[in-house]
């Protein structure tokens, strides 16, 4: 299989993010592991553009953050730590019934099956 | 680690993060966080390939191209965030020269003081049937308060270049937090000395404020360096 570049998971990766964190709370880059452990490593994401869709879902209410107690590793830099609200739950629950009507759709139309 | 791959990694941080428009907190807080996922990847990658600027070249590839990511992280700053760094933004930056300081405050407090011209006028409006003595007392009146504004619009420039020049001079000692009180309790006590005139006051408090940004700033960054 072909891998899946930034561009195609655009409009979806806000998606894709509250469903690796129904999981259990996890920071930034545990999140792209399990992205990756998802999407059988095809998903090639630019790591920093994980942040701003975690911004803005936090600014929404749809995910809590708090920064990690302890500095990870030995250079000072914190990471925060995101998890689902109840809120986020419901998105989610919303985002994979518009997600199962785009494919049936989209599916009819190219001629492909699901 | 060395402290040529954290600084380049500090670099590629500052790159995405140092031209989105938002308050100095939430810049500081994408800031850590980014770093901290930098620093993650540059060890997952040092660990794989067993060379530090390799791993560095590979780390920046991962993160993604720094001006769009600036892009992304600017959408993602809330409006009234972008509005209270417009605010912020009239205080006092490490660095900034005195004259573009002052030449800041002018333009802010000629924009406040227009403000009040609309409602001279009303006043002024009111009283165009009064006799010719009224008149004069009141055009004196009026000749007074341009006058008044002007120098306080002055005044108020020369302590910004003033401020500007003393933070500019004693800035970097002020990432020590017990001079940075030392001389917010100087600026309280100016408060104290000018709190017969009421701008005085006003402007000296204004003047407090700006300082203590500049405290904070001067403080994070020498931490960030």
């Amino acid at each position: 299989m072909k891998p899946i570049h930034g561009d195609k998971l655009r409009g979806h990766l806000e998606t894709l993010i509250l469903s690796v964190l129904e999981r259990g709370e996890a920071h930034g880059l545990e999140i792209l592991h399990r992205l990756d452990e998802a999407g059988c490593g095809l998903l090639h994401l630019k790591e920093g553009s994980l942040y701003p869709a975690l911004y803005r879902l936090e600014e929404a209410g749809k995910i809590q953050a708090v920064w990690e107690e302890e500095p990870h590793g030995r250079r000072g830099a914190r990471r925060r730590i995101y998890r689902l609200t109840a809120k986020g739950k419901r998105e989610l629950a919303k985002g994979r019934l518009e997600w199962a009507s785009f494919v049936q759709i989209i599916s009819g139309i190219v001629g492909a099956p699901a | 680690m060395n402290d040529v791959s954290l600084k380049a990694l500090k670099v590629i941080v500052e790159r995405a993060v140092g031209p989105v428009r938002a308050t100095m907190a939430r810049k500081r807080r994408m800031r850590e966080e980014l770093l901290a996922h930098l620093l993650a990847i540059f060890d997952e990658e040092a660990e794989k390939l067993g060379d530090e600027q390799a791993a560095l070249e590979q780390a920046k590839q991962r993160f993604g191209d720094a001006r769009e990511l600036t892009s992304q992280l600017q959408q993602a700053v809330p409006r009234w965030d972008r509005c209270r760094s417009m605010v912020e933004s009239m205080g006092y930056r490490p660095g900034e020269s005195a004259w573009h300081l002052a030449a800041k405050h002018f333009l802010a407090m000629l924009l406040i003081y227009l403000l009040w011209v609309p409602m001279i006028e009303l006043a002024f409006g009111g009283l165009r049937n009064l006799g010719p003595l009224e008149q004069r007392v009141w055009a004196l009146w009026a000749v007074v308060a341009v006058g008044a504004v002007v120098f306080l619009a002055l005044f108020n420039v020369i302590l910004s270049v003033v401020l500007a020049s003393l933070l500019d001079k004693i800035g970097p000692i002020l990432a020590s937090k017990r001079r940075g009180r030392i001389l917010l309790a100087v600026l309280c006590g100016l408060v104290v000395v000018c709190g017969l005139v009421p701008h005085f006051t006003g402007a000296a408090v204004l003047f407090i404020l700006i300082a203590r940004q500049a405290v904070k700033q001067w403080r994070y960054q020498a931490d960030w360096i």
